[in-house]
């Protein structure tokens, strides 16, 4: 890339620990004591890190003012995940983090598509409606996920660590909407952004190539739902509106028939695993939302896919064009928290510069997660993937990180 | 009653069997009104429950734990029914899933059972939890159907006959054909989708009074867009309702008469009118098991049109009025002909890994084995044409008729063994398959089982009984992806050369009532393209490192039909 002025000369990144969940401060910064540019990416988490302080986000959220210099330039909220929000949320007083990142004055907030308040008001789109019922059907969602988690105290039985965290984490709880608020309200422009979109961004981060990768819209067809339409949306919509997951009313009787006993407890079992099924269905719905965005900026690529799955990635992989870029790409931060379902090997071959080599130039991945939050058989993070991210990859764990941040940023 | 004592001359008693007793259930739903109907279930006299023969009622709620005292039936129900009785509940599953399992019975000509190893009853859930699911689990051995309040009213599925019917023939199929559940190509899935709704629809339609509530509707709506027909309205000179024939076309059934079905459900009822109207020409490239699962059920739909407006015309005197009570009964007729046909043609489905040409084959070949002649209402020459404009390719064979299925190749060997021991015994079977294994293409290394045995009896055109055998065996080679290239099969991409994979084949034989073979629908372990599309499908979707959803059963692919859940793809070769 051309150097000129205007463009960046180098690049950082502070990833900060927020036990699970996802935070990082991505600088530009330009010759000529220019005023650096500043990104952060996600802010939220679903387990603090062990031993953190009751109010550790709050030290997180001074800590991204500090670093950031007070100003902010661009915030990015890659999908409505607890996880990766919950730090945004703010509170009457006006000390809570979300305050605090509020204060910092973002220019641009960019979020998905899903998350824009005036879905349906684009009907120049064909799917505009579809999309509009897509987006209310994910706040059924959540509604269901919540009242699983209300009940979570009287009916644990059969519920895993893992489970639990993942209802705890798809739930519309007190802070997300508070969270999402502040989102739409903290900064002058908003962003919902979709795959294909033309970023102009030069105002804000001048020099800085940004190329929106995910998530893909309905009429994508990679998403693999049944359909399309907009009668197909409403119905599945509706669907989900009426899902319920009320309080036992009663208690059984001591008398049921003998021959009736064995099906009732069948009955409780196929009841566990469908509610459980639709959790994770719900948890997987919100993972491909994820904005994924590639920057290009000071002679380097820098891949953010949020917690996008293989559904989000498909429609990159299955493009030329598009997965021509990811061939190149210097820093990969690591999506889902090091999950199994978010990096796809083919998605992980495509990058070029992985090498076990050492001297040679390498990719660098960072990946933001805590161990022992999601367990057994699905581990978070998936240790088969962390081998081959240490393996090929320069990595950069966020459980390394003591307190808040104990280091100098990674300079890219 | 079934057993009634009645006094003769000389003062002695005889009983008097009746066969089957009236209960009255939710047929349908129309424009968000129940209809009900009274339909005949086989006699019995079931404990509270109900719990028969065949079903048990068990009325227990998971989400609220709640538990509803057994129902006695038959519970009185008032012409329009109270639907949240809860005891109507209990009678409306357990008479539509007797009513459904008396239709396979009455089709195959013999007893048909749950599954393979899921014993006699099949416990039902009718209020099994809350949500807009429902499904058949054979670990289970139950029905579950789920309910939902939409925000003024609750919604039961199971006082959807569409539903409850669709989930008992899965469970049935899944006894005919155990094979048709296990991870395999999507068009399998969609198979089973697809039938399950093919005969959730036409058992509807052979309902007569249901046929009569769908034309009124139909009669109202085309006299309110100011058609010929005087709507439902009882024309006095001819005593009864009338229909106009040229209001009445295929495009007009499909549109007004299919679209106000399972209207009353919320949304599961949409994708079944979905599929029962969509027109001719309607072809998808999409793998995707449940739009291909609609084509399959609209070509059946539309053979039902077709041979219905055909039946229809001599009802035509001199002009084009007709008695609506006629046209009912005649799309009754048609309906319960073509279930008849759609189910018998089970017998001659491969036994695994089923595509929608080896079922048109099967519908075929069973029709043709009792109907030769089929000049009347030409429902074979329909059937074929209406799967082609749904872009479903026929098989090409060489039977008897075009897309039949075929005699065996090689003369078979029928000595050692006995028609008698044939019929019955699995053990004297395999005899037979192994003495036979060249003539029958059967695979030396391969383990081979015979999987079911089943004997019965049709009622031939010419007025006599025709017996019939079908054994269905399973072949199965398990080697490592390595040894794939000994039988010429290119492993997947990616896959590691030390991977067990199981190849699968088998057949299924007819015998006649000689005990000699009539067909032998073979699927063989050395057909290579089929072995490398199904190793391929099944490689990418992840089936051989645990990932798969092909194999979760019909809660998950339900699942994604009414929640939007993303369906398998082939796509990716795997995961860290």
């Amino acid at each position: 890339m051309a150097t000129s002025k205007a463009n960046p000369e180098s690049v950082t990144l502070r990833p900060y620990n927020v036990g699970f969940g996802d935070c990082f401060l991505l600088s530009f910064h330009y010759p000529g004591g220019a005023r650096s540019r500043h990104i952060l990416i996600d802010f939220g988490s679903n387990r603090l890190p062990q031993n953190a302080a009751r109010n550790h986000m709050l030290k997180v959220a001074n800590t991204i003012k500090k670093d950031c210099g007070g100003k902010l330039d661009v915030v990015i909220a890659t999908h409505r995940h607890k996880d990766h929000i919950s730090g945004f949320a703010t509170n009457k007083k006006g000390t809570a983090p979300g305050d605090v990142i509020a204060s910092c004055k973002p220019s641009i907030v960019i979020q998905p598509w899903t998350e824009d308040p005036t879905l349906p008001a684009d009907a120049v789109s064909p799917h505009a409606e579809a999309h509009h019922h897509f987006s209310a059907a994910l706040s059924q969602m959540q509604q269901f996920a919540s009242a699983v988690v209300d009940e979570m105290p009287r009916r644990a039985f059969g519920w895993s660590t893992n489970l639990i965290s993942k209802a705890r984490n798809n739930a519309d709880s007190a802070k997300n909407p508070s969270a999402r608020n502040n989102l739409n309200h903290m900064a002058p422009s908003k962003l919902y952004v979709k795959r294909g979109d033309k970023l102009d961004l030069s105002k804000e981060l001048p020099g800085v190539k940004v190329t929106v990768l995910g998530p893909p819209t309905l009429e994508d067809g990679t998403l693999t739902y049944a359909s399309n339409s907009k009668e197909y949306w409403l119905s599945v919509r509706n669907a989900w509106a009426t899902q319920r997951y009320s309080q036992q009313v009663s208690k059984l009787p001591e008398s049921i028939p003998i021959e009736a006993r064995w099906f009732v407890n069948a009955s409780k079992r196929v009841h566990l695993e469908e509610t459980q099924q639709l959790v994770t269905l719900v948890d997987s719905f919100l993972n491909n939302t994820s904005v994924v965005l590639l920057f290009e900026a000071a002679g380097k690529k820098l891949l953010f896919p949020g917690d996008a799955q293989l559904e989000n990635w498909r429609g990159v992989l299955d493009n030329e064009k598009l997965s021509q870029l990811l061939s190149d790409v210097d820093v990969y931060k690591v999506g889902h928290h090091g999950s199994r379902n978010a990096t796809p090997k083919r998605l992980w071959e495509k990058f070029k510069y992985r090498s076990k080599d050492e001297k040679k130039k390498r990719l660098r991945t960072v990946m933001s997660t805590m161990a022992g939050v999601y367990q057994d058989t699905n581990e978070v993070p998936r240790k088969t993937l962390v081998a081959a991210l240490k393996a090929e990859s320069k990595l950069y764990d966020t459980e390394t990180i003591k307190d808040v941040c104990d280091r100098d940023p990674l300079e890219l | 009653m079934a057993a009634q004592t009645s006094s003769t001359a000389a003062g002695a008693t005889r009983a008097k069997i009746v066969p089957t007793q009236e209960l009255r259930i939710v047929a349908e739903w129309l424009d968000g009104d129940p209809v009900s109907a009274d339909v005949e279930v086989p006699y019995e006299q079931p404990e509270p429950g109900p719990r028969g023969y065949r079903v048990h009622v068990v009325d227990f709620d998971a989400t609220t734990g709640r538990w509803r005292a057994p129902v006695h039936i038959p519970v009185t129900v008032a012409r329009k029914p109270d639907i949240e009785d809860p005891s109507l509940h209990a009678q409306n599953v357990y008479a539509i899933v007797m009513r459904t399992l008396a239709r396979f019975e009455f089709a195959l000509g013999r007893n048909v059972g749950w599954s393979f190893r899921g014993g006699h009853q099949i416990s039902i859930a009718p209020h099994a939890f809350q949500g807009v699911n429902a499904f058949y689990s054979r670990r289970d051995r139950g029905l579950f159907f789920g309910y939902t309040y939409d925000g003024s009213k609750n919604l039961y599925t199971c006082l959807s006959h569409d539903v409850v019917a669709h989930e008992t023939t899965h469970a049935l199929l899944d006894g005919l054909r155990e094979g048709y559940l296990y991870a395999s190509i999507p068009e399998q899935a969609a198979f089973h989708e697809g039938f399950a709704d093919i005969v959730a629809l036409l058992s509807i339609f052979s309902i007569r009074d249901v046929v009569g509530a769908v034309l009124n509707r139909f009669a109202n709506q085309a006299r309110q867009r100011g058609k010929r027909t005087p709507g439902a309205r009882p024309v006095r000179r001819l005593g009864s309702r009338v229909i106009d024939y040229r209001d009445f076309t295929a495009t007009a059934i499909r549109n007004s008469a299919f679209g106000g079905l399972a209207d009353g459900l919320g949304d599961r009822g949409a994708a079944l009118r979905r599929s029962a109207a969509i027109p001719p020409g309607k072809k998808r490239e999409d793998r995707e098991p449940h739009s291909m699962g609609e084509l399959l059920v609209a070509a059946m739909m539309n053979t039902f049109i077709d041979v219905w407006l055909k039946r229809i015309e001599p009802l035509r005197v001199n002009s084009n009025i007709m008695d609506a009570d006629r046209v009912a009964e005649e799309g009754a007729t048609a309906a319960a002909h073509l279930l008849t046909m759609a189910i018998r043609a089970l017998d001659y489905c491969p036994s695994a890994e089923i595509t929608f040409a080896d079922y048109l084959s099967a519908l075929l070949t069973a029709d043709y084995e009792v109907q030769v002649d089929d000049s009347k209402y030409h429902y074979r020459d329909v059937l074929r044409r209406s799967f082609k404009s749904y872009g479903i390719e026929a098989n090409k064979t060489n039977g008897s008729e075009e897309n039949l299925w075929e005699m065996p190749r090689l003369p078979l060997d029928y000595r050692y063994t006995h028609f008698e021991a044939l019929q019955r015994d699995e053990d004297a079977m395999f005899r037979f398959i192994w003495q036979n294994r060249q003539g029958l293409e059967v695979r030396n290394e391969a383990y081979v089982q015979v999987r079911s045995l089943r004997p019965c009896v049709r009622l031939s055109s010419d007025g006599f009984t025709v017996r019939e055998t079908v054994a269905e065996y399973v072949e199965m080679v398990r080697l490592r992806a390595e040894e794939l290239r000994g039988y010429k099969i290119s492993k997947p991409e990616h896959m590691p050369d030390n991977l067990s994979v199981t190849l699968f084949g088998g057949g299924v034989l007819i015998l006649d009532e000689y005990g000699r073979v009539k067909y032998h629908v073979k699927q063989s372990i050395t057909n290579v393209p089929r072995q490398e599309r199904f190793l391929k499908y099944l490689w990418s979707t992840g089936a051989y490192t645990g990932e798969t959803q092909a194999n979760k059963g019909f809660a998950a692919i339900h699942r994604s039909r009414f929640l939007g859940a993303p369906i398998n793809r082939e796509d990716e070769y795997g995961y860290f």
